[in-house]
């Protein structure tokens, strides 16, 4: 052994070795035995058996029935990732690993092919937890379940089904299918459309051209040609221009918006009465969604993307 | 209390949705709501019993694939050369060494003796160094086996008192090894980032997550339930970390907290962080692999003997005892004095048990 | 205490003093296992091992009737170590060290070579006999050279450092000569039984190199006609190039010589 550098490094290593004030507990009595101390170790030292006359200080007299068992020992964490600060979800990830991993051999279904699954929404199962879970850990458990799902739906074993059961939302919103929109009685086919912040219902007649929007005429509505033009579109690059009556409904938004939203709701309108335009009305680009809306603005800029001026001083 | 706040304030929406267990079982109960990982991994009996079974008499498509291909498998298993001497990365983590079955081949083999360059050292590390090699420092590997023999006893001997032992290991890939060795010594596990504050800030951190009362055979009582409520958070006894140099934080925290912890001291990091270092590579998957395997064995042996003494009807520790468990915890009386009437008969059997 | 830090190493003495004072009401369990087993001393500084080259060899001495072990150690630098020098670890050195690097420096190839050097109990070694070349289980590179080498320099008597060298390279030479024609026997069976092996490495390269240079020809072919067409352009109507260029230097000579007048 080398000299240690100070003096107080010497105190430091001495005080680790004194001994407590307290009376010395015992408890590795069994060890004094032996002339050989904790650097290896031997077999013989983790056996119990070879500690028969260890004094312990606890549970002078033993009564199985009552006392012993029924008396409280420790507070423990209910689960081995109690450190994590989620543990629910934790054991939820910890049990979907063991799983995916025991049943890898499995064949599985093309990743498209598997059936549609409604798992929870972040915060439905923020609330089956209990814990605030990141949005990026519950993805990758929602990797892990998309991965089991995928498993041939008839050799899913029972243990699987129920895990993978247990993670869904009630109800199946993919089961509801939609009744396609019909003409009804009265000849009349109804549609939505919305752009930006416009929405925009439509009635549409078969007749002989005349569109109405909120009472007015299309002229009085919307004064710029270009605006009639676009409402008008689907109409338009269909030839069907004489051949409905249209009563629009238009609220919200600007003219461009409002413009938009009814060549959406028209376009759909006209797809109820004729479904075999659909290919020219998607190349005329009618019923296309454009789902650009306003962008937020930002702090530290003027608008969304607009900075302040660079003042020097 | 935070917990059963939350079932009130969330049991409307937890009603509207159809499960099958009630939801005060889920909020209330102590039990873990799932067994992980770790115990489900130790049974036997092969996975796929039940798929094979199923396929008994197949139906459809893919279970005729399934087990034709099963059968093939069976019927050309036993065919061409065996071999008899194959590397198993995985039998680390399925069945680590005893501590009783370290040698120096096996920590070289697992490649623990590599340091750092040179130039990176911690001179406090100068003692556990045996060389220079090719510019890199190799730690001595008799000095790494005695350490680690040293900290697979202080394992076993906290386990042994019932002692929670924590595994953190932060790293990529450390995640199963430290799973498996919670799993083995019956301790809990941190594989990704250390909460700052778990400890010095436990109460805000940790409060929502369960706890439970158990006797000395581990098995849990619950009618103590309620006397967990506004209770501190639990600190760990002894921390084991892999990989000291990114988890200073807890290390520190462990310093306050005045915790003793257990590391893998890479020639790069500083010896003094931990109470007892085990000098060895801390960038070795498998070399951290098989130190946290051994650990992991050595909790088992002790929560193995805690166990058969407590099957006696001894402990090595002193259990808390249910006046101390009843004690309001902010005024430190207990409840008959701090509660009503009702709290002095619902009491009265419990200290007669006593 | 300067920049150390002693609390993880003072655990059980705080234990011992909040406990004494009143601040915690019961000790952690640990507290006894800590005594019992106490911290390392990780603040001490040993004089770290010293290695020396150790050189054994067998001689034979005309006096003695067997030859003798004699066990070279290398000259050790005379210069006196500069005192902060004193903990600092020392470089590691075998013989076998100049052996490899002589070996490698003649057969650089020989590194190109696939080599396992994963092991699973560390204990391979006891398997390794050196006193033949080729060990089981492992397959015969480089290293079983060196390795071979060593154990002629360490077990025969009188034994040169070349010598060795060339007994060792030569049964290497030998089982490397014997592996190669026993790959080109068995592929020659296989292909008198059927076998395709498809197209070599030389011939998929030579492929490629072909593909490549197939595009660069109708590459360059669009860019030469691009460039003409950017001359025509620039000079003038392309019918007038046309006739220019059937018409040869001359004209465009002549047509110069117009300008300038």
């Amino acid at each position: 052994m080398a000299r240690p550098t100070s003096n107080g490094l010497v105190q430091a290593m001495q005080s680790l070795r004194l001994h407590s004030p307290l009376p010395q507990r015992s408890c590795l009595s069994s060890l004094r035995h032996h002339s050989r101390t904790y650097a290896t170790e031997t077999e013989t030292q983790a056996q119990p058996d070879s500690t028969p006359d260890m004094p312990v200080q606890a549970a002078p007299e033993i009564d199985f029935s009552t006392n012993f068992i029924r008396s409280p020992a420790r507070i423990i964490p209910a689960s081995p990732s109690y450190f994590s600060g989620n543990p629910r979800f934790v054991d939820h990830v910890l049990n979907l690993e063991s799983l995916q991993a025991r049943y890898a051999s499995l064949p599985i279904l093309p990743a498209g092919d598997a059936p549609r699954m409604a798992w929870f929404k972040l915060k439905q199962f923020r609330e089956y937890v209990g814990e605030q879970v990141p949005v990026k850990k519950y993805k990758s458990l929602i990797k892990i379940l998309q991965r089991l799902n995928r498993i041939q739906p008839d050799m899913i074993p029972g243990e699987v089904r129920s895990v993978l059961d247990s993670f869904l939302r009630p109800g199946n919103p993919y089961a509801i299918k939609h009744a396609p929109p019909e003409v009804d009685e009265n000849g009349k086919a109804r549609a939505k459309g919305k752009r930006k912040e416009s929405t925009a219902v439509v009635q549409l007649v078969e007749g002989e051209g005349e569109i109405i929007v909120n009472g007015k005429s299309l002229v009085e509505a919307f004064p710029r040609v270009h605006d009639r033009e676009s409402a008008l579109w689907a109409l338009r690059s269909t030839q069907r221009m004489d051949k409905y009556n249209a009563w629009v409904t238009v609220r919200g938004g600007g003219v461009t918006g409002q413009t938009e939203a009814v060549t959406l709701a028209i376009a759909r309108a006209l797809m109820v009465h004729e479904p075999g335009l659909k290919p020219v009305l998607r190349r005329a680009g009618v019923i296309t969604v454009d789902a650009r809306r306003v962008e937020r603005k930002k702090p530290g800029h003027v608008k969304a993307r607009k900075m302040p001026a660079w003042v020097k001083r | 209390m935070i917990v059963r706040r939350f079932g009130v304030r969330h049991s409307r929406q937890l009603l509207a949705l159809s499960r099958r267990s009630p939801i005060s079982s889920r909020f209330l109960s102590t039990e873990a709501p799932i067994t992980t990982q770790a115990e489900a991994t130790v049974e036997s009996t092969n996975p796929l019993h039940e798929v094979v079974q199923a396929t008994q008499n197949p139906k459809s498509l893919a279970q005729k694939q399934f087990r034709k291909e099963e059968q093939q498998r069976n019927k050309f298993n036993k065919l061409g050369s065996s071999v008899t001497e194959s590397h198993d990365p995985e039998g680390i983590l399925r069945n680590p060494p005893r501590p009783s079955d370290i040698t120096l081949e096996l920590l070289l083999a697992a490649g623990t003796h590599l340091g750092h360059s040179t130039s990176r050292w911690n001179p406090q590390n100068s003692r556990y160094i045996f060389g220079i090699r090719e510019g890199v420092h190799i730690i001595s590997l008799d000095v790494t086996a005695a350490y680690l023999r040293r900290a697979a006893k202080v394992v076993e001997e906290v386990a042994a008192r019932g002692g929670i032992i924590l595994f953190a290991g932060t790293r990529k890939g450390q995640k199963r090894s430290i799973v498996r060795a919670a799993e083995l010594a019956g301790g809990y596990h941190i594989f990704e980032r250390w909460i700052p504050g778990s400890l010095t800030n436990g109460q805000q951190i940790l409060g929502h997550c369960e706890t439970k009362v158990v006797n000395a055979l581990d098995e849990e009582l619950p009618e103590f339930k309620a006397d967990l409520a506004d209770r501190s958070s639990i600190k760990p006894d002894l921390v084991v970390c892999l990989n000291p140099l990114e988890n200073v934080v807890l290390l520190h925290e462990c310093g306050l907290n005045n915790v003793p912890t257990i590391g893998i001291i890479d020639t790069d990091a500083d010896p003094t962080r931990v109470t007892y270092p085990i000098p060895a590579n801390d960038d070795s998957l498998r070399g951290t692999n098989l130190i946290a395997g051994i650990l992991g064995r050595a909790g088992e042996a002790g929560q193995k003997r805690r166990l058969e003494m407590a099957r006696e009807g001894r402990t090595l520790y002193k259990p808390i005892t249910a006046t101390e468990l009843r004690l309001d915890p902010f005024t430190g009386q207990t409840a008959q004095t701090a509660g009503g009437e009702q709290a002095k008969e619902q009491s009265a059997p419990q200290t007669k048990r006593e | 205490m300067g920049k150390i830090n002693l609390t993880a190493l003072r655990v059980r003495q705080t234990a011992l003093n909040q406990y004494a004072s009143g601040k915690i009401k019961k000790l952690p369990q640990w507290v006894d296992v800590v005594g019992e087993i106490p911290p390392a001393e990780a603040l001490i500084r040993n004089r770290t091992a010293q290695h020396q080259l150790v050189r054994q060899r067998i001689q034979t001495n005309p006096e003695a009737s067997k030859p003798q072990v004699v066990f070279e150690v290398q000259e050790k630098r005379r210069k006196p170590k500069k005192p902060s020098r004193l903990f600092k670890p020392v470089e590691l050195r075998y013989e076998e060290d100049q052996l490899r690097q002589e070996f490698f420096r003649d057969h650089p190839w020989e590194l190109a070579r696939p080599r396992v050097v994963l092991e699973s109990s560390g204990k391979d070694f006891e398997n390794h006999d050196w006193s033949r070349i080729q060990q089981p289980g492992k397959r015969l590179d480089g290293e079983s050279v060196v390795q071979r080498q060593l154990w002629l320099l360490n077990n025969v008597p009188d034994m040169t450092k070349s010598a060795a060298y060339d007994i060792a390279r030569r049964e290497f030479y030998k089982l490397r000569l014997k592996e190669d024609i026993q790959r080109r026997v068995a592929a020659e069976e296989a292909q008198a039984t059927g076998a395709n092996f498809g197209p070599t490495y030389l011939e998929i390269g030579m492929e490629l190199e072909n593909q490549q240079h197939e595009k660069w020809k109708a590459w360059a072919r669009m860019e030469a006609q691009v460039m003409d067409q950017r001359a025509v352009s620039m000079s003038g109507a392309p019918e007038l190039n046309m006739d220019k260029e059937a018409e040869g230097p001359e004209s465009i000579a002549l047509d110069e010589g117009a300008t300038e007048q």
